[in-house]
């Protein structure tokens, strides 16, 4: 049995698993997605301790330092967890189960999908949620990001160095990257920001075409486009919380103390996944390793009964 | 005679799973749950190098996990 069993398999589940392990509790991190949703950014210039280094960089620094101590990393995918009546959690993945005194939950979010017509049948045919993964498919093509966030503007800035043209399309006044993406994007020329205007029809047949837009920009709803990247936000993971009572806000997120805690006993959470308004890799590590002492804490200080039977 | 050790964990979905594709393959086993102490529980990990369950050893082969891929695996083994 581990003491620990981290669900997730980002940053945050790195640093938790680092930090419980340095704590002496035996540790395992499952996730599906080695390095978790920063690897899908290549410009990570915020993390302190380092001025410039790729998502996937950064996340591997971490891999390594948690495999820098004996902990388990498993690659799969958690479909089920709850507590037997000995006080110990079950994980169960798509083949095996591994049993725990604790839970960190780690597991992010996804994306959020733009729900209007022609996304579903051109997703991935000119609709795209990864401007690192496919920008260099839209080499001199015009395309647009659709969203206001400093994520949609750092796409723009990584789009724009391989399209002519690039239009940031958003719901609201002005854009809200962070200031440093902002004058990036103010130099960038072939920017171009078409405010409060919403997407309400991606059109095309087999491939993108372009999109229809809710208010007209230069005399026309009909915006030309080889390609529509998509930037609105994500949806937490927060399934697994649920089901073991956690509690949940609004938006979906676990909601959590200032020591990760949730408000079911050895169940801590950390990351995209929790209530925090700011999320940023450091800000989850800094959640994941009190989540890591909080699990330790928590694990010292209960009983744990080994039974075989139900 | 007792073909295969198996660890497992009595709610664990694959444990049951496992013994159920052992007792229609007519393999014999010894069934060790992971919950009676600690020391089989480390026991397990110092045979797989994890504890998670269900793990299948056969001689001198470790199974971890119970699917598809394992049950063929298994198979081919014992030749059944």
């Amino acid at each position: 049995m581990y003491d620990v069993a981290i669900i997730g398999s980002g940053v945050t589940a790195y640093a938790a698993a680092m930090y419980a392990a340095r704590l002496d509790l035996s540790v395992v991190a499952i996730g599906d997605v080695e390095g978790g949703t920063i690897t899908l950014t290549d410009d990570v210039a915020n993390y302190p301790g380092y001025i410039q280094l790729t998502g996937k960089e950064l996340s591997e620094k971490l891999r390594q330092h948690a495999l820098d101590y004996p902990v388990l990393l498993e690659t799969g995918m958690v479909t089920d967890v709850f507590r037997n009546k000995g006080n110990i959690f079950y994980v169960v993945t798509e083949n095996k189960t591994f049993l725990a005194k604790s839970i960190i939950i780690a597991t992010g979010m996804k994306d959020k999908e733009l729900e209007v017509p022609g996304h579903d049948k051109l997703k991935n045919k000119g609709v795209s949620y990864c401007a690192l993964c496919d920008a260099p498919l839209y080499k001199d093509k015009v395309v647009s990001v659709v969203g206001g966030s400093d994520s949609a503007a750092k796409e723009a800035l990584l789009l724009a160095k391989y399209c002519p043209k690039v239009y940031i399309i958003y719901r609201r006044e002005k854009i809200r990257p962070e200031p440093i993406n902002a004058r990036r994007i103010e130099r960038e020329s072939k920017i171009e920001i078409i405010a409060k205007t919403n997407v309400i029809e991606i059109l095309g047949e087999n491939k993108v075409s372009g999109v229809k837009l809710d208010r007209p920009h230069k005399g026309s709803e009909i915006l030309k486009l080889d390609g529509v990247f998509v930037a609105i936000g994500g949806i937490p993971f927060s399934d697994l919380a649920k089901k073991l009572g956690a509690n949940l806000n609004e938006k979906g997120e676990i909601m959590i103390d200032r020591s990760s805690r949730t408000n079911i006993d050895g169940v801590f959470a950390a990351g995209d996944v929790v209530d925090s308004e700011f999320k940023q890799a450091i800000t989850g590590v800094a959640e994941g390793v009190q989540a890591a002492y909080q699990a330790y804490k928590y694990v010292n200080e209960n009983e744990f009964i080994f039974t075989c039977s139900e | 005679m007792v073909t295969a050790v198996i660890y497992t964990a009595p709610e664990c979905p694959h444990s049951k799973d496992l013994k159920k594709f052992l007792e229609e393959n007519n393999i014999a086993y010894e069934e060790k749950c992971v919950l009676t102490s600690r020391e089989t529980a480390l026991e397990l990990k110092s045979k797989s190098g994890q504890m998670a369950v269900p793990t299948t050893i056969i001689s001198d082969d470790i199974f971890i996990g119970f699917d598809r891929r394992t049950e063929r695996r298994i198979k081919r083994h014992l030749g059944v």
